[in-house]
């Protein structure tokens, strides 16, 4: 299927988002959109299927061919967040329940082992991480033999050995003659692959993909580790860990030790366990957690990776205090400090709670995945922040697959699920 | 000290193990058709006193060793003593007996984990189905995703709290924005199911072990009730 947009223009509650936008994708052409956060290139995805406005209002004007009814019942779509992809309670039932009939329960097994889930298939599906939830919904975007298959940052949770099988898959999918349209940050991981590369800023799609990504190599070279250590803030021992309700132990003899100053990051496969060490460090701050054994000195922050559940404050300025605002210009919040916090792009939620967790004066910040969904520009706003902040004499614990968050790592604690 | 947070992440704990923990078991592909007369078998037991009580129980926890689930039973035990104690703590006025408060607390205690084993052991994808084939085509989603939505956000309601305590906020601070989460939650699984919704064809499949050992329980259950009414 052709898809075909012209002259699109999107209107969130006086904001214009895209202005005069124009796109085609063609029958077996992937197509790669970037840009910066909340530029509106999830809008675009949307509006192409008929989401706005039908579930998310909008004004919405301009011609989109076929008409999106028709493409929402030919097209695949893979959110960004990763837990609203999967709507059924176990991995067989989502990957049965969504692909033509003649698959079988023994095919389910087969299916997961080529993508590094094998023994998944009873698994509920509420227990998975990120990066198994989107590795999940590829699978099933891949065998649902759709003509059009759209991707909103699909490997953002992902390792990147994951990574590299999402780019082999929309190769398949490609040569199979679907069209594929990605929104995705990571140009350099779509090159050689993708037919068409469009930048969205302003509203309106551009071409010149070079000029927007020159100055990244130059930003991404400013990112320095912290240079001043103090004492130990923070002691953890993980004997073995649990969770409820199953047999398998996710975390075994996981032992570190993090100091003022220092920033730690928590390396892994997706699915080895990294935001469940997140959670039960959070947690046995507050109460005991068995296998468990913390140490913390001071003040401990945690930032989950769904950033909408750190918030407490309906708005970005409420969110950080008057002495915060000025952190949220330094990350890029300009103009959207009164704009209620659900009303925020992925990207600029990410970046309100990480301003939010560095000005509450805590010891250590805990952070899972902080620059998941983030443009290059706002990731190194995020990193440098964070440097700074250790060089301050905080401490910070961070699950992440960013390479660029290893860049401004003290240590490496590697977990192996 | 125990905190509000703590008291509420201890409960939501409980109601999540003792009905969502736990990955997909044979056991849990029995039918509504044996599940569903079981149960009311087991309540009417329980209602017949302490011997009721003793055989629903009994019977319970035989499924659940057979299942490998004997955590969800601890957990419904756990779940279902609160308003057993309650009950105890009300009634102790009228009956002036602890032992028959006792057996009302029992009863309550083996009904609430009668209903919480049928629950732990329903299969959502078996009500999928069933709505499919009685031409709710659009309905016949919603059970599958009741059973994924409801723990995906007493977790995420947990971790919500749990942050709030950690930045030393107010717990209804949380609660208010995690009511926004929910309400936005509804909307993001509205996108994420808006292009696939017609595509969903619910799959089920019986176990027939399953089947055979909730038939033998619902045999030995219907037999000690009659015993108990011709008794």
């Amino acid at each position: 299927m052709r898809v075909e947009v012209k002259d699109l223009n999107i209107v969130f509650e006086g904001v214009c988002i895209l202005s005069n936008l124009n796109l085609t994708v063609g029958e077996g052409e992937a197509v790669l959109i970037t840009g910066p956060s909340g530029s509106g290139k999830t809008t675009l995805l949307r509006a192409i299927l008929g989401i706005v406005p039908n579930v998310i209002p909008g004004s919405v004007r301009g011609f989109i061919k076929p008409e999106p009814c028709m493409i929402r019942s030919k097209a695949y779509y893979v959110p960004q967040e990763p837990w609203f992809s999967v709507v059924t309670p176990y991995v067989w039932s989502e990957i049965l329940s969504f692909t033509p009939s003649q698959l079988r329960l023994g095919d389910v097994e087969d299916m997961l082992s080529a993508w590094g889930m094998s023994g998944y298939a009873f698994r509920t599906t509420y227990t998975l991480s990120a990066g198994e939830l989107q590795r999940l919904a590829l699978m099933v975007a891949r065998l649902s033999r759709k003509e059009v298959v759209l991707l909103d940052e699909p490997a953002s949770h992902l390792d990147s050995r994951n990574a590299k099988k999402v780019v082999r898959m929309v190769n398949v999918l490609r040569n199979s003659g679907t069209a594929v349209i990605i929104v995705d940050h990571d140009v350099k991981a779509w090159a050689g692959l993708v037919d068409k590369a469009y930048v969205l800023r302003n509203g309106t799609l551009d071409e010149d993909i070079t000029s927007y990504y020159k100055e990244f190599d130059r930003l991404i070279s400013e990112l320095s580790k912290p240079q001043v250590q103090g004492d130990a803030v923070l002691e953890v021992r993980v004997t073995k860990y649990r969770p409820p309700g199953s047999r398998k132990i996710v975390l075994e003899d996981v032992e570190f030790t993090v100091r003022r100053g220092e920033v730690a990051l928590v390396k892994g496969p997706s699915g080895s366990g990294k935001t469940t060490l997140l959670r039960l460090l959070a947690t046995s701050v507050k109460e005991p957690v068995s296998g468990v054994r913390t140490n913390v000195i001071g003040k401990l922050i945690y930032v989950p990776d769904n950033p909408l559940l750190y918030f407490t404050e309906p708005t970005a300025a409420k969110e950080v205090g008057e002495g915060g605002v000025e952190k949220l210009r330094e990350f890029g919040i300009v103009g959207r400090e009164f704009t209620p916090i659900t009303r925020l792009s992925t990207g600029e939620r990410r970046r309100v709670a990480v301003a939010s967790a560095l000005v509450r004066g805590a010891s250590i910040i805990v952070m899972d995945e902080p620059t998941v969904g983030l443009d290059i520009i706002s990731k190194v706003r995020v990193l440098k922040a964070i440097v700074k902040a250790a060089e301050e004499g905080m401490a910070f614990v961070i699950a992440s697959h960013d390479p660029l968050v290893e860049r401004i790592a003290n240590k490496v604690v590697p977990i192996h699920g | 000290m125990v905190s509000v947070g703590m008291v509420f992440r201890w409960i939501s704990e409980v109601i999540f193990r003792s009905i969502f923990a736990g990955d997909d078991t044979p056991f849990k592909h029995s039918t509504l058709l044996i599940n569903t007369p079981l149960v009311v078998t087991q309540i009417l037991l329980a209602s017949e006193g302490l011997t009721g009580v003793v055989v629903t129980m009994a019977s319970l926890l035989a499924v659940h060793l057979m299942a490998g689930t004997s955590e969800a039973l601890a957990y419904a035990l756990i779940m279902t003593s609160l308003p057993a104690v309650w009950y105890f703590l009300t009634t102790l006025p009228f009956t002036t007996s602890l032992i028959a408060s006792a057996v009302i607390a029992l009863r309550v205690i083996a009904v609430g984990s009668a209903l919480l084993t049928f629950i732990y052991f329903l299969n959502p994808l078996e009500l999928s189905m069933l709505a499919r084939k009685l031409g709710l085509r659009k309905a016949s989603l919603y059970p599958a995703m009741t059973w994924k939505v409801t723990p995906h956000v007493m977790r995420d309601m947990k971790s919500a709290m749990l942050s709030a305590e950690l930045k030393d906020e107010k717990l209804w601070k949380a609660l208010a924005v995690t009511i926004l989460a929910v309400n936005e939650y509804s909307s993001m699984y509205g996108e994420g199911t808006y292009a696939r919704m017609q595509d969903f064809k619910p799959r089920y499949w019986y176990s027939g072990k399953a089947m055979r050992v909730f038939v033998l329980i619902l045999a030995v259950d219907i037999t000690a009730l009659l015993l108990l009414y011709l008794g």
